[in-house]
Parts: C-alpha cells; structure tokens; sequence
C-alpha cells in the first residue's frame, strides 16, 4: 500500500547497519557507493549490485511532517498521496500503469522528516522511471475533484491506521507528549480536523516550496554502472531548473523537566501493555554516542538481551518486552521501551521491573563481554544490509535526506567498533533521564490507575 | 489470513505477483543436492556470504485433533527455545552468536521455516537447526511461556474486526473441516497442551520422506550435503504417522452473507469464494484475472472503490491455495457508513467480469505484468529459497520457473472471459463484515464469541 512508512520502520534498517569488530575496520566498506551532484543541486548515489538485471529507483525529498506550518499537519503525506495523480505529459495512474506493464514494483513513504517514492524495475527501464519521476518533480497537475477523494482515502488510511487501533490511538497521544514544542509531536498522517480541511490549494503551495532537484537525494542500487546512471540523470533530473529552496528549519526542544505519563483505557483492550518514550540523540553530525546507543540497544532488547532474561525468564513479569534506538532524526532521536505483563502482574509492578533493570544499567554498568557481543551481533547485520537489491538505497537515501553523509555510512563499522564499555554506559546514563521520557499505559476499560 | 497457509505462493497472489521467466536465475541454474537421505534443490550464489535454507515438513494445524488446536503452532514456537544440551537462553545465545537466525511456524498444511546465516557460520547454524527439529527440549518454563504468549495474542485479537471478519468468512466457507479452525488454536485447548502432546506430534510426523528442502546463497554443493546431514540427518527415514492426509473441502455454492456486529470506527470486509487448484486447466487464466481483479494499483477493485469513490485505503483479492482447497479472497476496511456502498461496488465488478471478461488491453497489461515481476521479486536469498520451496510444495518442476511465462502468455481473450464466467459467478461470493455498520439488510449475524 502506498503509505508512510513509519519512522521506526526506516531507522530500524539504518540501525542494523552496525559493524563488524571482525572486519578490517580501515577496508571495510558497507555499500560502496558512488557519489554525484548534478549542476542543478540533485545529489545522485549510485550502489551497484549486479545479481540480477534489476535495479531499485528511490528519491527522497528533504521535506516531511516537521515542516507543515500549524493548522496543517498532514499535508506533506496528503500530497505523498497526491503525486500519482498525473502531470501535464503523463495522465493519471499512467506511472504507475507504465511500472505495472514492465512487472515493476512502487510505493510512496512519508516520515516526520522525509518523503520518498521508489521504483523497482528491470534495469533496461531505469530512463523510463527517472524520465516520470522527472516530470511529476514539478509538472504535478491537480483539480479540486481528484484531491477531495484522495482527502476521502487518507482519512480511511487515517481510520486503519490509528482510530481504529487503541494503540495507535495511545501511540499519537504519546509522541505529542514526548515532545513539548518540537514539531515532531505532530503525528505524520494529520490530526483528523486538520486532515479534513487541506484543500489542493494547499498541497499544491506545499509542492511548489519543497519539490525541486536541489532538495532531493535520487539513489539508484543495481545492475548499473554510475557512469551510465549520472549520464541518464543528467538528461531526465538534469533538465528541472533548480528552485529557491527555503532555508533549512530547525527546532529546538526546550529543556524538559517533568516526566509525562499518558493513559488510554478502552473497551476494545483486552490486553494492557506498557511503553515508554525517550528523547535520544541522533546520528546526525555525531560519531559515537548514537553509534553506543546501538550497541546498547543490542545489549537491552532482543530475546538474548537483559530485559529478556531479567523481566521475562527470570522475574516473570512480563511476555513480552522490547528496547530500540532510532536516531535516524534531523533534529532529534528517540529510544523506547515496551512490555507486555504475565498475567497477574499489573503495569505499576512491570513499569518498577523496568525501572530496576535501567538503575541496575546505570549503577553497576555493562560487561566487557556483552560489549564484544553486541558488537559482533551488529557487525553481521552490515553484511546482512547487503542482501536485498532495495535496502541498501533505502538506508543511503534515509540517511542522506536526515543530514548524514555517505561518510557517515561508510563509517559505520569503525563507529561501532570504537564503542566501549565507558562509552555504553555514558550513553545509558545520558538516554536514561526519566524526566526526559513520555510513559503510555493501554488498558482495558475499568482497570488500573482512574 | 492467519488460518491460511502463507506461502510464498499465497503471498504472491494477494499481491498479484506470480512467477514467471528468470533472467534472475539464469545465471546459476538450480539444482539437485542429495545427501543423508535428503533432498534439497541449490541455487548458489556467492555474491553476498550468507546462506538461507527453506523448508517444510508436512502436516500442520489442520492435523490438530479439535481438543487440541493451536498444538502445531505451539510446537513451531517451542522448537526454537532450547534443544539438546541447551536451554531457551542458551540456545538463543548461541544462534544469535552465530549471526543466525531459524524462524519456523505452523501452516494449515505444514510446519515451515528457514534458517539464515552468515555462510562462514553454515555448519554450526545448520548444527542448531538439526537440534531444534531432532532434539527439542520443551522444557515447562517455556512451555508455560509458549502458551500465555498465544493466549495473549488471541485475546489481544478479539476486538479486532479484521480478525473477527475472517474468522466468520472461514468458519462459514469450511463449515466442519479443520480449516476452519485457527492455526494459532483456542485459549481452552492451548492451556491443556502438554509437553507429551508436542513429543507425540514431532515424533509422528517429523521425517524425511515428509521434507521438502530449498537453499539459496554461498555455499557449495559440497557444502551443502554436509548441511543437509547437520540439519536434517537426525531425522528418521520415514514420518511413523504417515502422509498428512486431509479430507477434500466441500465449499459453499450459495452467495452468503454475514454480519459479527461490534463497536468499532471502521468495519473489515472479507469477500471471495471458490478459487481454482493449480492443477486445475483455468488455473493460468484464474491468476490473470485475480490480477485485473485484485492484484493492486490500477486494478478493477483499486480503481472504482479507492481511486474514483475514495472509500477505502486499499483494497485486494487473489488466489490462495491450501493442500485441500483453492479459495478466492479479498478484503477491505471502510467506515462504517460506507460498508454497504463498497460491498455493492465489489458485487458490481465481479459481475461486470462475470458478464464480459477482461478487455484486451487488461489482459495484455496483466500477462505483462505476471512475467516481468518475478525475476524483481527474487531480490533477496531468503527471497529465491522461498519461491524454490513454494515451486516444490506445489509438486512443481524444477524448471518451473523458466516454464511460467510461457503459460501466462498463452491465456486468450476468449479463454479468460470463460474462466470468468466461472470464477466471478454471483454465486461465487460471499461476504464477511466485522464492525458497526449501516444499511445492510438482510445480513446473517454471527453472535461474536468470546471462547476463542
């Protein structure tokens, strides 16, 4: 389905990207990729993967959820949505009837601080694709009929999604609440009023602001060689005139001193769960502390990490439980906790669980051997990152379009091997702040705190 | 979907893939490796240096005696949380040590999984995969685990109306058959599974005359048959329980009509009917035009209900096969004040196609679209021991893949408007809704239980 993909989704492959102690950290590469700027501001990275004659077309415009202006959240998705609605040379639904013809696959993603569209194709079709994705960078045509049942389908997606979800429900209350004035306490896909009151007048301001060559990342991953791709590049992207491009919007959260505890109790739970949301810092012009938080997370979560053991195995408080790091943010990252408890145990005694197993982190640290572990763990995950022709544009792209660079990714094996003991712990005690953190508590109706 | 088997296959036709030519594998054929009474069809490729083997065991959930349900997925869960000599955290250790992982879970029709590895790991991870299906432990503490993580998951389920929509279009359509019952089994029958239960069920059905093996990435032949022994030689020669034999499903000829009523924003609809058997002569064109149907952007369904009358975010149907049944399903969620709008849509289009088949242009789009999708769904090594494993489910040859194009191009105008007549019958639909909605009449209601 043409959708956001959540923001977890996307730093959940960046996050993998830790590196291998095992590799020679000096040689080691990830993707080896090859970097371009075309005259009119496009940067174009090129990954070759010649398995098979396919190729993966992705291009990421630096705009996302973060910059709607207040009253208008949503837009940026809603006009996601928009972009297959055809141009003045290509009708609507022709793109992607050209892409179906050829057996190729596509979708849109929008994020808080991104929106990204792809093709995946035969690589003889490479032109083809560009050639559209070209022309609808600024030749996008609309009329009021096509945008209001488009309006009419976002709020659907928005019923799927989160309405008819208590956790999504709980999800939204929770993000607003992590984030006192930062805009990515909005919800991406648009708080429902809002939602109903874009018109194509607005998504169209909106398209003319942010779409042009000069905010946007093309990746192309392969069986292509970069010359060729930056010479098509050149023909197709290379002939949109570059735009006046606003100047780059950046937030700041104040201070936070108060721990904030959201509670959702509805008659469709059957089944309480607990989570809890921190502030993090994000890769982002950063060379290790995001870098220890991966190994943290390695550390935590999972189903051979200390939650596991602790709250699950040995205490047998909880089913289910879960730790992660996304730092793939502009301005910030974030990190979350998540359990479900064993039958019998209310959400104050795993949420306490929880708190025991953080404080023993902070006060007796981690091992020197979870830190080699871990490192190991996530030095396969690179490799792994190989495996699969769309993944490696989609953490490139990502990436690039959040503000890191090639470098940046490239670096990763060495970051994550320079991690230490000290640096893990540093890292915990820095993340590990409560009156930084948002805690969500989804409950049957009728039960726990009133 | 849960209670059907989820092959690559099923996954293919919910999303209109389908298999067709191969330049993808062209470069390295498949083949046969055969060691340790074990046969695995290799596509070897050192690209990447990891290795992934798929695989399949027959008999599954549908094999569950009625007190016992859920016991098949139980046993899916329990193999890989701890094995000989190791532990739950010992075991998991040592996997994730390796930079391997085995996923297994329980089909309708089978026990399923893969193992994924760093190639350098092969021989160890294979070791643990040979432990978990010859030497699992079901310990009671993870046992115990097992079962409250199920029953949580089936009670977190119940006020969800896609689960409640397909549940009823399930029980309705397969009526007595086990089919009819969750894969993931009932919160009474999991809490009386015991751990002799599991044991009697490996030890009946686990052999390697019931194995079906694939493998895909960087490992040699040699390299493989070592594996094979690894993973797989501790097995016995033959399952003692024998072929998984299921009884044929006699699936409803009438339009049915039902109604779970339940509070919530928006209603799930499940729709859909007799499909069509592999085996069967119309299969070609049924999968053509499940495509033109079903299959995503641009599609009849997509286009009326999303694209032109904005009722839904998506909308798709296809084909899925189990070993004793081929079903057509779909499925949608709407608000509750356009459920009946979008039923009438799909009941429109299935007898606009009934009445006069797919146009040229939809015909040739979609045969375009079947052959050329394939080699680009192929993109991963999980992705190719998959799609192999699927080929040798369905008794397949191991040349399909080369084969498939030609017998998608060979569907005609005239041939799929007369597979349409048969597929897209009025009576060849049923609906399921779950939720609140307004404007049906008529609708049977099925009381909404809360036991399973």
């Amino acid at each position: 389905m043409r959708a956001r993909l959540r923001f977890s989704a996307i730093l959940g492959l960046a996050a993998g990207l830790a590196l291998a102690s095992w590799l020679s950290a000096a040689s080691a590469k990830v993707f080896g990729p090859t970097r371009y700027v075309l005259d009119n501001g496009l940067e174009l990275v090129v990954v070759e993967d010649h398995r098979r004659p396919a190729v993966a077309h992705f291009i990421y415009y630096k705009v996302g959820a973060i910059d709607e202006q207040a009253g208008e959240t949503g837009l940026a998705h809603f006009l996601e949505h928009l972009m297959f609605k055809g141009t003045a040379k290509t009708p609507p639904g022709a793109f992607s009837k050209a892409v179906a013809r050829n057996g190729g696959q596509e979708n849109a993603f929008t994020s808080r601080d991104m929106t990204g569209y792809y093709q995946i194709v035969a690589a003889d079709r490479l032109r083809m694709v560009m050639e559209m994705e070209a022309d609808r960078m600024t030749g996008l045509k609309l009329d009021e009929a096509v945008t209001l049942a488009e309006r009419d389908v976002v709020l659907e997606e928005r019923l799927s999604r989160v309405e008819s979800r208590p956790e999504g429900i709980l999800g939204e209350a929770l993000n607003a609440a992590l984030y006192l004035s930062h805009p990515y306490r909005r919800p991406i896909i648009g708080w429902r009023p809002e939602i109903e009151r874009l018109t194509f007048v607005d998504a169209m301001a909106f398209y003319r602001k942010w779409y042009m060559p000069n905010n946007a990342v093309v990746v192309v991953a392969g069986d292509v060689k970069p010359e060729a791709v930056l010479q098509i590049a050149r023909e197709t992207y290379g002939a949109v005139p570059a735009g006046e491009r606003p100047p780059a919007a950046r937030f700041y959260e104040p201070e936070q001193h108060a721990a904030r505890q959201v509670v959702l109790k509805d008659a469709r739970v059957r089944q309480a769960t607990w989570r809890r949301l921190y502030v993090a810092p994000p890769y982002r012009g950063a060379a290790s502390e995001p870098y220890a938080l991966d190994v943290l997370s390695e550390i935590l979560g999972g189903d051979t990490g200390r939650l596991h053991k602790a709250l699950v195995l040995e205490q047998k408080k909880a089913l289910a439980v879960a730790f992660w790091y996304d730092g793939q943010g502009r301005d910030y990252g974030s990190a979350g906790l998540y359990g479900m408890p064993a039958a019998g145990v209310d959400l104050a005694a795993l949420e306490a669980a929880f708190d025991a197993e953080i404080a023993s982190i902070l006060k007796d640290g981690v091992t020197e051997k979870q830190v080699l572990d871990a490192k190991q763990r996530l030095a396969a995950e690179a490799i792994i990152a190989r495996d699969s022709l769309d993944g490696p544009a989609r953490i490139i792209g990502g990436a690039l379009a959040a503000g890191q660079t090639v470098e940046d990714i490239e670096a990763w094996p060495e970051r994550i091997d320079a991690v230490d003991k000290a640096a893990v712990e540093a890292a915990a005690r820095a993340l590990f702040q409560i009156n930084r953190s948002a805690s969500g508590l989804l409950l049957p109706a009728g039960e726990g705190p009133s | 979907m849960t209670a059907l088997r989820q092959s690559i296959f099923g996954l293919i036709g919910a999303l209109g893939l389908a298999l067709a030519g191969m330049p993808a594998l062209a470069a390295s054929p498949v083949q046969e490796v055969q060691a340790h009474g074990v046969s695995a069809w290799l596509q070897s490729d050192p690209a990447v240096p990891v290795v992934a083997i798929a695989f399949q065991i027959e008999g599954g959930a549908a094999t569950d005696p009625p007190t016992l349900q859920g016991r098949a997925s139980l046993l899916a869960d329990l193999l890989t949380e701890g094995a000989g000599e190791m532990d739950d955290r010992a075991f998991k250790e040592r996997l994730a040590n390796l930079s391997a992982t085995i996923s297994i879970q329980a089909t309708q029709d089978g026990i399923s999984g893969m193992l994924y590895t760093l190639s350098k790991n092969l021989p160890e991870a294979a070791d643990m995969l040979g432990l978990a299906l010859s030497a699992p432990r079901f310990d009671p503490a993870a046992l115990e685990r097992a079962q409250a993580s199920h029953i949580a998951g089936l009670i977190s389920a119940r006020e969800r109306p896609s689960r409640r929509a397909y549940r009823a279009f399930l029980e309705t359509v397969f009526g007595s058959h086990p089919y009819a019952r969750s894969v993931k089994g009932r919160v009474a029958t999991l809490q009386k599974i015991t751990a002799d239960d599991l044991v009697a069920f490996r030890e009946q059905r686990f052999g390697r005359d019931r194995l079906l093996v694939t493998v895909a990435g960087d490992v040699t032949p040699a390299g493989m048959k070592d594996a094979l022994g690894r993973a797989f030689g501790a097995l016995p020669e033959m399952a003692p329980g024998g072929p998984a034999d299921l009884p044929t499903v006699a699936l409803p000829s009438t339009p049915i009509r039902l109604l779970a009523e339940m509070a919530a924003p928006q209603s799930t609809i499940v729709f859909g009917g007799r499909g069509v058997p592999r085996n069967d002569p119309d299969w070609r064109a049924a999968t053509v035009l499940m495509q033109i149907m079903g299959g995503g952007f641009g599609t009849r369904l997509m286009s009326e209900v999303r694209e032109k009358r904005g009722l839904v975010y998506g909308i798709s149907a296809g084909l899925t096969e189990l070993d004793a049944a081929a079903l057509v399903i779909g499925s949608a969620s709407t608000n509750n004040a356009t459920v009946a709008e979008t039923v009438a849509v799909v009941e429109a289009e299935w007898a606009r196609m009934a009445e006069q088949g797919p146009t040229a242009e939809e015909l040739a789009d979609a045969k375009a679209y079947i052959t050329g999708s394939l080699p680009l769904a192929l993109d991963s090594t999980s992705a190719i021991a998959d799609t192999l494993l699927a080929i040798r489910t369905y008794n397949l040859p191991m040349d399909y893949l080369n084969r498939r194009a030609a017998l998608i191009e060979s569907v005609t105008l005239e041939e799929a408007a007369a597979v349409a007549k048969r597929l897209f019958r009025p009576d060849n639909l049923i609906f399921a809704v779950a939720g609140a909605p307004t404007g049906l009449t008529g609708w049977r209601p099925i009381a909404v239980k809360d036991d399973d």
